[in-house]
């Protein structure tokens, strides 16, 4: 098995020391820092990711494992800075105004930085201006809205009837999840994007942030 | 809040049937005893709560504040003045840390007589049940404590030591049913504890049985051991785990949203266990505005006609919206009372 293996395999069992290990021997044998970070943290995180969607596996592998890419890409980070390895594309992120759960939005964020996303995380009760404005000065592709009640999920609409004034629509999508969010809802209020679990939205958001590229 | 805005929370005593006064405790044992009831009990008429605020679980309503474990909760007027910890705040960072900021509520300063003279001097008991709400069950102080990330981690990445906080948690819980059995004697006692999602669990169903499900067994083993019923609350996909509720002692599961196969469970543990809520709170009626109306009447004949004909429900009923609050019991009200006799809905 490659070193690369390993470390795909030791970040999906949450062994966070072994990974950092791994990933500091691969550095020091040479191994180009994107390749590391691809084929073994991603790659990894890619598995567990498709494991959560099947439910195999749980929120707290998923974070485990997050923490484990985190480590390994501190490491990485300054060499791929010197490589310039860039992002696919930014997004902002945020439960929205009036929610104060994070859980959804957290898991979210975890799994788009796994697809190799750069995410600015808003935090929570984030009101649909900020998301906006966030989104126009950072120069974000994807807004993505998190609500957990049943009444703040309205809130989202207003975060796509914002961006219709600032004149984004055009060019940044609009993403929505959460325990009371459907299709259903997501088609009625005008948002690109609705998807049931943190990992189908980093697919998603991957899919539309390769093809804005291509 | 005003008393008023309660009103759908008033405990009936019970109802006039064929000629006879039969009481909302009467109906409800014939549930317990896997009888068709004479009626379709109301979780909010059939019993009184007890002991509403004897001990600060999570702030207060509407305004939030520090609870009597030291944990900072902020309320929102989105949830009705509920409250949520804060997630600025968390007063543990990892679990290793719990012997230095877990100290349990002190329930020797609670006026245990006074305020049980006080709950208990409206309430007919031979008439109607009483219920306690045992709030912030292990999982949920748990991350009350430390947020969901680090504490979801924790159960990975510590397993031991979570397994102490939990069993220190259910000492200090053991204690309370132990007062509330001396003062109150409630029939049952509600236990919030959500361990799942809308997808499914939090934690794989083997942490759930390795670290939770003992502490689980030994509360709810006290609750019986004193004559009390179990209520398991759990919102979200938990089904996998319904039978391990039962297994530890639960008698009812309170909310049993419909992403679970409920009409399953009943056909499998009916007799076992009694289905208290049923209800799509996340129904197309919260954002169809011009359909709300009809939608969440429709919602009530759901529950009705796909549940009670297991003869183990108790329509739970809660819903944030006020107005729509109205017209679900408006709905459930026309039927409940026939449905037993004449199952057209």
């Amino acid at each position: 098995m490659s070193i690369l293996e390993d470390i795909s395999l030791a970040l999906q069992n949450g062994k966070r020391k072994e990974v950092t290990r791994l990933v500091q021997e691969a550095m020091d044998a040479g191994l180009p820092a994107n390749s590391i970070l691809e084929e073994g943290l991603l790659a990894g995180m890619s598995v567990i990711g498709d494991k959560f969607t099947r439910n195999e596996a749980y929120v707290p592998e998923v974070l485990v494992a997050a923490r484990c890419m985190n480590s390994g890409s501190a490491l990485l980070k300054p060499l791929l800075a010197e490589d310039g390895v860039r992002h696919i594309g930014k997004i902002c992120i945020g439960t929205v105004a009036g929610d104060l759960h994070d859980i959804g939005k957290n898991l979210v964020s975890m799994m788009m930085e796994s697809k190799g996303i750069e995410v600015v995380d808003l935090g929570v009760d984030v009101p649909a201006e900020k998301f906006v404005r966030c989104a126009v000065e950072n120069g974000c592709d994807i807004i993505c809205c998190s609500s957990l009640l049943t009444t703040t999920m309205q809130e989202m609409s207003k975060v796509v009837q914002c961006a219709v004034e600032a004149g984004i629509r055009g060019r940044v999508k609009i993403m929505i999840g959460g325990s009371p969010v459907t299709q259903e809802f997501c088609d009625r209020i005008g948002a690109d994007y609705y998807t049931d679990n943190a990992n189908s939205a980093a697919i998603k958001a991957r899919e539309i942030l390769t093809s804005v590229v291509q | 809040m005003s008393e008023t805005q309660f009103s759908f929370m008033t405990p009936s005593r019970g109802h006039m049937i064929d000629g006879r006064f039969i009481t909302e405790r009467e109906n409800f044992n014939r549930l317990l005893n896997n009888e068709t009831p004479y009626w379709i009990p109301r979780c909010f008429d059939m019993a009184a709560a007890v002991g509403m605020g004897l001990i600060n679980e999570n702030g207060k309503m509407g305004e939030g504040g520090v609870d009597d474990y030291g944990v900072t909760w902020v309320a929102t007027e989105s949830a009705n003045g509920a409250t949520t910890p804060d997630p600025n705040h968390h007063i543990m960072q990892c679990v290793t840390q719990w012997r230095d900021v877990y100290r349990p509520a002190d329930l020797e300063a609670i006026d245990w007589q006074g305020h049980a003279a006080r709950d208990l001097e409206a309430i007919d008991l031979e008439a109607t049940l009483t219920s306690y709400a045992m709030f912030e069950g292990f999982f949920q102080r748990f991350m009350a404590f430390e947020g969901f990330e680090n504490c979801l981690c924790d159960l990975i990445e510590e397993p031991e030591e979570c397994r102490e906080f939990i069993e220190a948690m259910c000492d200090e819980r053991i204690a309370l049913v132990e007062k509330l059995a001396e003062y109150y004697q409630p029939d049952y006692i509600i236990f919030f504890d959500d361990v799942a999602h809308k997808n499914g669990l939090f934690m794989s169903p083997e942490i759930f049985r390795d670290l939770f499900k003992p502490a689980y067994k030994r509360l709810f083993d006290a609750m019986r051991s004193h004559g009390i019923l179990v209520n398991m609350h759990c919102c979200g996909l938990c089904e996998e785990i319904v039978p391990d509720f039962i297994e530890c002692g639960a008698r009812m599961w309170q909310s049993a949203e419909p992403v679970n196969d409920v009409q399953r469970i009943s056909r499998e543990y009916g007799d076992k266990i009694i289905i208290d809520g049923g209800m799509n709170s996340h129904g197309s009626f919260i954002f169809d505005t011009e359909n709300a109306d009809e939608l969440v009447r429709e919602e009530a004949r759901r529950c009705i006609r796909e549940y009670a004909p297991y003869g183990n429900f108790v329509f739970g009923d809660t819903l944030t919206d006020r107005h729509l609050s109205e017209l679900l019991l408006d709905e459930f009200r026309k039927h409940y009372l026939t449905f037993y006799r004449d199952s057209e809905v």
